[in-house]
């Protein structure tokens, strides 16, 4: 079996299914002439044969009187013929690829960034510009020629505020890569010192920018210089110099907040009897509508107790006496100091700052007042911003 | 004696396979929807359930649906469809 005479080319043909359709294929196939895909359709018979054996299927069909209808036609050596229709689109493609080729291989657009990351000042852009005008460099041009880094070199020559510059083709952008030459630049914003905010201890300063006017292990207090901008250099057989800035550094200091609290050993307290009145009701404004009311108070020592609820202007009160008779309550010392304790604690804590790491903690008793006992809690804390202020 | 049985007497006596003696078809059934059939003698008839095959004495009958023959040259043919029946249609005595 030949397939690749199919291959090479072949045409679909159909006769009609007669004695003489059947007597063709007949006799096509006795003289070993290759058929293939033959089917039975709409009383024809269908059938594929070589190009190269069409010219005897033909005389073969004549001399049977059949009537041969070529419905289509493939392979390889037809596929030249059949492309003939796709010719505009082949063209079209070929046209743009070409076109593609020709735009790819130049730079239409230049871009100047920075190497390290950080934005370049607009005057060093602006002498990029020129001196890659200068050199020349007029977009579009071809990547071939940014390509050997020639333009890199020479607009670095021309830039004395560059310290390195690259070029780079990044699809049809030509990147230019530069570095600023850094200079030692003095910061000078302006005069001030760093002032203690409180009084404290020095635990730690580091010196940024000033002069330390404190050490560690010194006792400050609330307004102290710590760091002055005023700086004086002095040398030996020279004039000294002064100089200006404003201070800036990182100082670590202990910080101790305090809180007294005194306690009676007699206490007063509410025993609840179990009545109970009160009163519920809505006002806005100078509006009030009362919706329970158990009548005017007749409770000689009570308890209240109050709680609102707000909704669009409108405030719900819930008021409430509860009977309670007063009794009294006599602490031991040590429930009083302990009381006593926890409070001047709370105390002490509140006035610490939210940045601000309580690391020690004392206790104190405080001078005895008749039937009280009184106790200081001293925190002890590490600050750092919150212990500073520039002045 | 006549041509076909000497070639028969000389195949059984060599112990040789039977596809080698002329005249015999070979039928190879893949399935139920391709037949090779080799050695056989043209189209009978065609149709698209049935395709008559002539073969030494007799017919080779594919009975079926769809029936096409995907290949037709010389002694080979390669019939294709739903093939519901494969009948050999041959005198006494004589062979497919």
């Amino acid at each position: 079996m030949n397939l690749l005479g199919k291959r090479a080319g072949y045409v679909s043909v159909a006769v009609d299914n007669g004695t003489s359709g059947l007597e063709l294929v007949r006799r096509l196939n006795e003289e070993g002439i290759e058929l293939f895909s033959v089917v039975y359709q709409k009383e024809r018979i269908v059938f594929d044969i070589a190009r190269k054996d069409l010219l005897l299927l033909r005389e073969r069909a004549a001399s049977l009187h059949c009537h041969l209808h070529v419905l289509s036609f493939g392979g390889l050596c037809f596929f030249p013929k059949k492309m003939k229709r796709f010719y505009a689109f082949f063209a079209f493609f070929a046209f743009f690829l070409l076109m593609m080729t020709i735009f790819s291989s130049f730079v239409w657009k230049l871009e100047i960034v920075s190497a390290d990351g950080e934005a370049l000042q607009e005057a060093t852009v602006a002498e990029i510009e020129a001196a890659a005008e200068a050199e020349g460099l007029f977009l579009p041009l071809r990547k071939s020629s940014v390509k050997n880094g020639a333009y890199g070199d020479k607009i670095l020559a021309r830039c004395p505020d560059l310290a390195w510059l690259e070029t780079e083709c990044d699809g049809i952008k030509l990147l230019l890569r530069a570095a600023e030459r850094s200079t030692a630049k003095i910061e000078n914003d302006g005069v001030a010192d760093i002032v203690a905010a409180k009084d404290g201890m020095i635990r730690e300063i580091f010196v940024l920018r000033g002069q330390a006017l404190c050490d560690v292990g010194d006792t400050v207090k609330k307004g102290d210089v710590l760091i002055d901008g005023h700086i004086v250099y002095e040398e030996e057989g020279k004039e000294p110099v002064y100089a200006e800035t404003e201070a800036k550094g990182i100082i670590t200091a202990s910080v101790w907040y305090r809180g007294t609290a005194y306690v009676s050993l007699r206490q007063i307290t509410a025993k609840p009897t179990g009545r109970v009145e009160g009163k519920i009701y809505v006002e806005k404004g100078d509006r009030r509508i009362v919706l329970f009311d158990s009548g005017e108070k007749s409770f000689a020592n009570a308890v209240s107790e109050e709680k609102t609820l707000s909704f669009r202007g409108w405030q719900l009160t819930s008021l409430t006496y509860r009977e309670a008779v007063a009794g009294e309550k006599l602490l031991t010392e040590k429930e009083a100091l302990a009381a006593a304790e926890k409070k001047a604690g709370t105390l002490a804590q509140r006035k610490i700052p939210v940045t601000a790491k309580i690391v020690g903690r004392h206790r104190c008793l405080e001078k005895d007042i008749e039937g009280a006992v009184g106790v200081t809690v001293l925190l002890e804390t590490e600050e750092s911003e919150s212990f500073i202020e520039m002045k | 004696m006549q041509r076909e049985n000497i070639s028969g007497f000389i195949t059984s006596s060599l112990a040789l396979p039977a596809d080698l003696s002329h005249g015999t078809a070979r039928i190879t059934l893949l399935g139920g929807t391709v037949v090779r059939i080799e050695n056989h003698d043209g189209i009978r008839g065609f149709r698209p359930d049935e395709i008559r095959v002539a073969s030494g004495k007799g017919e080779i009958i594919i009975a079926g649906e769809e029936l096409s023959l995907s290949v037709l040259a010389g002694e080979e043919l390669v019939a294709e469809g739903t093939i519901r029946g494969l009948t050999l249609d041959f005198e006494e005595g004589d062979r497919p």
